[in-house]
């Protein structure tokens, strides 16, 4: 094995891909794309000349507290969780030749607790790919695990924007996504093969590109995995395509992308009688331009440009299911006459027959545009850049590429243990409404644990092992002592991909993706304008606005005379962030950075949802190797009128409102100490309290017939987290 | 040689062609003789009315048994209960007299015999009326008040009687039709033994002669004729 001297060098490179990421996810999504891939060939230029196997990553070990207090305990409740883990994420590169590289990540992760239970700790291997740029630079490939980002209405991953977010949240909401394999490009995370053609400059044309991407995608979108091995056996499949030419400044380009089910894998096994199969095919054909004076006129202060994107999607649906058909079928009988004479004679019956059905389930064809104007420049140390523009997308329209944000929330990621009253209704709330989203957000947790009975997985009331007959007397010899580990997670992100019919309705509800646009640009039956400012004076001072016109067409609502019809719904959303680089500002050699934003959303129909989120947050560089890391968030969320109701709907079609929520309001304070040991190298210990109050109204059956009590749900989690870093 | 080869193919295609759109909706029609009537047929031979009828009795009551046994019924009260209507059915003199002589096509004096011999304590005897009952029962629709009807609404399965014609009554010499007046003079009658004993060939194969001519029935006297 040959360990290079350039190790340093690329630990520091990897260290500025990180942090580049985030410093560009506020950006325009489209932009991100293309700012990251500068910069990787940046990176490729520094390291094309390093050959070999290169072992370079991160090891971590840390503790992770976290102390729960709520009224909604029972008194024997555990209230205390605490993680303590050894763990090391290794990232091997191998380069036979300054073109190519083989990328294998691994981790190996020791949670201590259980550090005598487990023997001997296998290592994950989450990161395959062989990456290159080939023929003259003319050709990037990938195969195996790779990002891939389009357009905003073909491929692409909607990710939560929060302006102006503190440091503390930021490196906390990355090593979230990070556990899953995400980052906070809107390139999406996908497995197969990915070729891009560019031809350079040729005549006046000054770049043709050409790109083809095939991948298989997983066939069924849950919201999070059960357990780590988490498997199915039909496929799913990826096509895209793509080409563009770009000269003067303008770049036109076409893309398509074709998502389908794979028949023939899901019809190996025979469908149960019960069972309905859906097929799922969405196509989406787009156009887009977009022009950048830059090119034209280099010498104007102030660029200005447009992007443009026009999409034609089709999505339909098969759905295959049995039958219960019965057939005639003939047989020879023997029979007796009242004579006694014998005789044979044709039997006829009816058998059961089930036959396949396979039907047109869903058809639809919908068109989905967006233009954008833009400015920006630099006048006298001020960077700006100024957009706005117009989109508006049909009903009809489905882009499943473009519509799955990473972040799915809900479910609760600390304290998880915890147990509550019976009449506390946490049960039901915050198994279907969910937790806190600020935990989701920035809280995860990753255990390796020892594979047995109780956390494999299991099909209904069954073990896997055992199906169909309950529990089988041999279920726990035969996985007693095994020593196998499986690594679990508890984590609001997911690189998987939502159909249209399995989209979760409740995630949408949690506007940390965007209460006008939960599905990002490609978001179904919406129009109107957006604006963005963002200005940069000389790493000083920073301010970024953003407004959202955006009106839904149409929505279960009440008319004048107070009949259930279809209603607009208008959504207004405005953020303003500002931070302020105090250490800069006063030509101190330090970063003080202040910063804090305010975002606000309301829709005028429906739930009539009200969000108010606020953050102030501090990264300052103190004394020598010292910084001071502090954050605040807090997130409120309101339902009009009679709140969301938690439904249940029985088997004959009627439903309960079991429950409605009409506000939730979450507070996270954050503030800690980062040590830098050695370059790179870092020892951090934080404090955080988090805090998660839902209210909601029950019905009750009182002598005065059904009325609605209120009830609260209150969680107090003190969370604190100690760790030492060493990138490597 | 190369063209010839072109010819067959296309022959072959022609050929197959041609036997592709040869649609039968019936088929047994070819193996049936001329002026088949599957109604008239099972005038003639009432045995496979009656097997027929029993057959969808037993059908019917499995699925009500099965429909009992799903609501949870348990095997020892779905077996009393099956008793009880039997016992009830046969109870039921009238519709037990027109069930075994006019359905099953047993004479009146059968009939009389089997109420001569009910209650008798003989054993040969008590056999006759287990033998009876036995019979009767098949016909019983469970958890049904009897009614004629519920037996002649049985659906007829017109394709069973032809093809019961095709697979054993046109060997074994049975009628297919009536004879004309004139077939009731000019035609002979099946000889005697040519006549079907009714006993299953499988028993002694040898003994089976299979009947090449067709056999019309002639309903003045009441015998088989042959068809020319």
């Amino acid at each position: 094995m040959m360990f290079n001297k350039k190790i340093s060098a690329f630990g520091l490179t990897s260290a500025i891909l990180f942090s580049a990421a985030t410093a560009f996810a506020a950006e325009n999504q489209t932009e991100v794309v293309t700012q990251q891939k500068s910069l990787l060939e940046k990176l490729d230029s520094l390291n094309a000349a390093v050959l070999g196997l290169k072992i370079n990553g991160t090891a971590k070990a840390g503790v992770l507290a976290s102390f729960a207090s709520s009224d909604q305990y029972t008194e024997d409740s555990p209230t205390q969780e605490n993680q303590a883990f050894t763990d090391v994420n290794l990232r091997l590169t191998a380069r036979p030749s300054s073109e190519t590289m083989i990328d294998v990540q691994l981790r190996l992760h020791k949670d201590w607790q259980s550090a005598y239970d487990e023997n001997n700790n296998p290592v994950i291997g989450h990161w395959f790919s062989y990456d290159g740029t080939i023929l003259n630079k003319h050709v990037d490939f990938n195969l195996g695990y790779m990002r891939v980002g389009y357009t905003p209405l073909t491929i692409n991953t909607p990710q939560t924007e929060i302006l102006q977010e503190p440091e503390i949240f930021a490196e906390k909401r990355r090593e979230a996504l990070a556990q899953r394999n995400l980052d906070t490009t809107s390139r999406r995370l996908l497995h197969g093969l990915n070729v891009a053609y560019q031809s350079g400059s040729v005549g006046v044309v000054d770049n043709i590109t050409a790109q083809l991407t095939g991948a298989r995608l997983r066939n069924t979108a849950k919201k999070l995995d059960q357990v780590f091995f988490d498997f199915d056996f039909s496929d799913r499949y990826l096509l895209g395509a793509r080409a563009g030419v770009e000269a003067y400044g303008a770049h036109l380009g076409l893309n398509y992308v074709n998502v389908f089910d794979r028949k023939q894998t899901r019809r190996s096994r025979d469908i149960a009688d019960e069972d309905t199969i859906k097929y799922d095919k969405n196509m989406v054909f787009s156009a887009d331009l977009s022009f950048d004076s830059k090119k034209v006129l280099p010498a104007l202060p102030v660029t200005f440009g447009l992007n443009g994107e026009f999409a034609m999607s089709s999505w339909n649906v098969e759905r295959e299911y049995k039958t219960k058909g019965k057939k005639r079928s003939y047989r020879v009988g023997q029979a007796t006459a009242a004579d006694g004479k014998q005789f044979a004679y044709v039997k006829s019956s009816l058998d059961s027959d089930p036959t396949v059905v396979i039907e047109d389930y869903m058809d639809m064809d919908g068109t989905s545009f967006y233009a954008d104007l833009f400015a920006k420049g630099n006048i006298s140390d001020v960077d700006f850049k100024v957009s706005a523009g117009y989109f508006q997308t049909d009903s009809n329209f489905w882009s499943e590429l473009a519509s799955s944000p990473v972040y799915q929330g809900r479910s609760t990621i600390l304290n998880t243990g915890a147990l509550y009253v019976d009449t506390s209704y946490a049960d039901l709330v915050l198994g279907t409404f969910g937790a806190s989203s600020l935990e989701n957000l920035y809280f995860s947790v990753y255990n390796s644990t020892t594979l047995q009975a109780t956390n494999l997985m299991t099909m209904g009331g069954s073990n896997a092992l055992s199906n169909g007959v309950g529990e089988s007397p041999y279920l726990f010899t035969r996985l007693d002592n095994n020593y196998k580990n499986g690594h679990f997670y508890r984590n609001g992100y997911t690189g998987n991909i939502a159909k249209r019919l399995e989209l979760d309705p409740l995630m949408v509800l949690d506007p940390s993706v965007g209460l006008a646009l939960p599905l990002g640009l490609a978001t179904p039956d919406r129009k109107g304008i957006n604006a963005k400012v963002d200005v940069n004076w000389a790493d000083k001072v920073f301010f970024n606005a953003r407004v959202n016109l955006v009106t839904q067409g149409s929505v279960p609502g009440l008319d004048d005379a107070g009949n259930v019809t279809t209603v607009e719904n208008k959504f207004t959303e405005f953020a303003v962030g500002l931070g302020l680089d105090a250490g800069n500002l006063a030509q101190l050699d330090r970063k003080i950075l202040v910063q804090g934003s305010l975002a606000k959303g309301k829709e005028d129909a429906y739930l009539k949802r009200e969000t108010t989120r606020l953050v102030a947050g501090v990264t300052a560089d103190v004394w020598g190797p010292i910084s001071l890391l502090a954050g605040f968030q807090m997130y409120e969320k309101k339902f009009g009128d009679n709140g969301y109701g938690i439904v249940s709907e029985t088997e004959e079609g009627y439903s309960t409102v079991l429950a409605s929520v009409t506000k939730t309001t979450e507070m996270l304070i954050m503030g800690g100490v980062r040590v830098k040991l050695a370059p790179i190298s870092y020892l951090t210990i934080q404090y955080g309290m988090l805090q998660n109050d839902l209210d909601f109204s029950v019905p009750v059956l009182g002598p005065a017939g059904l009325s609605l009590v209120g009830k609260n749900i209150s969680i107090n989690k003190n969370v604190i987290l100690a760790d030492v870093t060493v990138n490597f | 040689m190369k063209k010839f080869h072109q010819y067959t193919m296309i022959l072959l295609a022609g050929v197959l062609g041609a036997c592709s759109s040869m649609s039968v909706n019936d088929p047994y029609e070819d193996s049936l003789p001329a002026g088949f009537n599957a109604s008239v047929y099972v005038e003639l031979h009432p045995q496979l009315r009656v097997a027929e009828i029993k057959d969808y009795v037993a059908y019917r009551n499995e699925l009500v048994s099965d429909s009992l046994k799903k609501a949870g019924v348990d095997d020892a009260t779905l077996s009393a209960f099956t008793a009880n209507d039997e016992t009830a059915f046969l109870a039921n003199t009238a519709v037990a007299q027109g069930v075994y002589t006019v359905l099953a096509g047993h004479s009146a004096a059968e009939w009389e015999a089997y109420i001569a011999q009910k209650g008798s304590t003989e054993k040969e005897a008590k056999q006759a009326v287990a033998k009876v009952e036995k019979e009767l029962k098949e016909f019983n629709f469970i958890n049904v008040i009897e009614d004629l009807n519920a037996w002649s609404n049985v659906p007829k399965d017109q394709n069973a009687y032809s093809m019961q014609y095709t697979l054993y009554g046109k060997s074994h010499g049975w009628a297919y039709r009536y004879c004309s007046d004139s077939e009731n003079i000019t035609n002979l009658p099946v000889p005697e033994g040519d006549l079907d004993k009714g006993i299953p060939a499988a028993k002694n194969p040898t003994d089976f002669t299979p009947i090449t001519y067709l056999v019309c029935y002639d309903k003045v006297a009441m015998i088989n004729r042959v068809i020319q």
